[in-house]
């Protein structure tokens, strides 16, 4: 239960950085599958060549922003589709991660790591407190407001006199970086980086954000990161229960495309779980039912 | 003042050349309401893009003040130039609230840091602003644009526009998509913030009651000419005059 748990809460990270793109730029990044093996593979790499864990978060951090910075730049730049500019960088990543790492596969068990202490839900827990607080508080500033922006109304941002292009790719450098941390991550708590490990990631976040938000219906904004996040856990304690049911790991991926599809017909049929509405918008909008238009 | 000096614009299909304009001058001045008024083609859309930047000029200068600023980015002339489009979606964010969005139009021109968007000092300042339009809008701050009816986010659009007294207003049809009640109420509210703020204004527009009504300065276009341009304060001017 509580490897499921902590399990969660790593992949929720990644789930944070898909609701980004996914959500909030409106871009479906296929960038993911690569980025959090970058994540993996620059963690265990600069891990085993001796550097401290903070050197090792800044870099995989870095890395995972780099990536997403190409991706934007191409999309921008060129006019490539968001979905083609996503695989290119995706399918480059994986030669990438290949000379990172020097081989597909790479252990950590000689190591000290984030892990290592003994106590890896609270240590997971404080790190999934802190991004979600730092999200939380970035999209409530100037900056945040304007990233916000590229998914809801791209023009907008122009008309405030701002690059539009450079904001996209501002979302899609936090996104990946946030993604190739979660591979950091994961990493250092199965002990190993593997050069396949980022396979199916954005499905997994997606199906991860849809549960989440199916659980939580109509939450402020500020509470939709912490759907994403209980999403998570809930897609992996179902993947969890699967196999306690006695399906085999190689089915898990069949089982992931089923709960994305009866998500979504749930959903399609309005099937809701809790309305919880706040008190406040039903007050305004009585308010605003005695208006003149 | 915003001049068009010797402008040609043309656009290429695979019929050949469309010309749009021709060596086309034009002169918006500091204290002008003008309604811009024409047939289909006749090029008011493409004067706006223009101004903004959403288009190219292929010759002549985009005079503000004297000068040119033909070449710089849709986004650094749209610091200056504020433009309500006709669809009341395209001027607001729906996901966010009115108060998200308040907060942002009134950084507009000024940096976008890791400040607080939203700043409680504001608040009081966006109520009144909102009360004003007399929508009930100042009691629902907290409630997402995508949730108004198209008369309120359209109005909103407008606050937002001018709320930072641009150099020049542009607004493309932007009562056409509201039904005539709500034109009416949107229009007078245009004219009132045009007025207070002194904000030189260009309206396109096929309703010709609102172009005479509000405006101070009528022009036709046909064929990218202007083949009328006069001052309506008076009247009696129009009187005779045959616009359509």
């Amino acid at each position: 239960m509580i490897s499921t748990i902590v399990e969660g809460l790593v992949f929720a990270v990644m789930v944070l950085g898909v609701y980004i793109s996914y959500k909030i730029l409106d871009f479906p990044d296929l960038t993911v599958d690569g980025s959090f093996t970058l994540g993996a593979a620059v963690f265990s790499t600069s891990l085993l060549n001796g550097l401290p864990v903070s050197i090792s978060i800044v870099l995989t951090i870095g890395a995972g922003s780099i990536a997403g910075f190409v991706t934007g730049y191409i999309h921008t730049k060129f006019k490539i589709t968001n979905l083609l500019s996503g695989i290119i960088v995706m399918i480059g990543l994986y030669s990438i991660n290949l000379r990172i790492m020097g081989r597909a596969n790479v252990n950590l068990f000689t190591v000290e790591h984030i892990f290592s202490s003994g106590n890896e839900l609270l240590t997971i827990a404080i790190i999934i407190v802190v991004v979600k607080f730092a999200l939380d508080v970035f999209f409530k500033t100037q900056l945040g407001f304007l990233i916000r922006l590229v998914g809801d109304n791209i023009n907008l941002i122009e008309t405030l006199g701002c690059d539009s292009r450079k904001y996209k790719i501002l979302g899609l450098m936090l996104a990946n970086a946030l993604v190739a941390f979660s591979g950091g991550l994961l990493a250092q708590y199965q002990g190993f980086a593997d050069i396949n490990m980022g396979t199916g990631m954005l499905v997994m976040g997606l199906a991860s954000i849809i549960l989440g938000e199916t659980i939580f219906k109509k939450l402020s904004f500020v509470q939709l990161s912490t759907a994403a996040i209980v999403g998570s856990i809930a897609y992996r304690s179902t993947l969890a229960l699967s196999i306690r049911l006695g399906f085999a790991a190689s089915d898990l991926k069949l089982i992931t495309s089923v709960i994305l599809l009866s998500i979504l017909v749930i959903n399609k049929r309005g099937l809701n779980i809790p309305n919880i509405s706040l008190k406040r918008n039903r007050e305004v909008s009585e308010s605003c039912l005695n208006s003149k238009i | 003042m915003f001049e068009f000096k010797n402008i040609s614009k043309k656009y290429k299909s695979l019929d050949g050349d469309k010309i749009v304009f021709d060596s086309f001058n034009f002169k918006i001045h500091d204290n002008d309401f003008i309604s811009v008024i024409g047939t289909n083609g006749a090029g008011k859309s493409t004067l706006i893009r223009l101004l903004v930047g959403d288009e190219s000029i292929d010759s002549g200068e985009l005079l503000l003040d004297g000068h040119d600023i033909k070449h710089d980015n849709s986004y650094i002339r749209k610091k200056r130039i504020a433009k309500v489009y006709q669809d009341p979606s395209k001027g607001t964010a729906g996901e966010m609230t009115i108060l998200e969005n308040l907060s942002l139009a009134d950084n507009k021109g000024s940096k976008f840091g890791l400040k607080f968007a939203i700043r409680k000092k504001n608040i009081q300042r966006y109520k009144e602003m909102l009360s004003e339009l007399n929508l009930g809008l100042e009691d629902a701050l907290h409630r997402k644009v995508k949730e108004l009816s198209g008369g309120q986010r359209q109005s909103l659009a407008l606050i937002m526009a001018t709320m930072n007294r641009p150099e020049l207003l542009l607004l493309d049809e932007h009562t056409s998509a509201l039904d005539p009640k709500t034109s009416d109420i949107v229009m007078q509210k245009t004219k009132d913030i045009v007025e207070l703020h002194k904000i030189p204004t260009l309206m396109i527009t096929h309703n010709l009651e609102s172009a005479t009504k509000y405006a101070k300065r009528l022009v036709k276009l046909d064929n990218g000419k202007v083949i009328l341009d006069i001052d309506i304060r008076d009247k009696r001017i129009l009187d005779g005059i045959k616009l359509f």
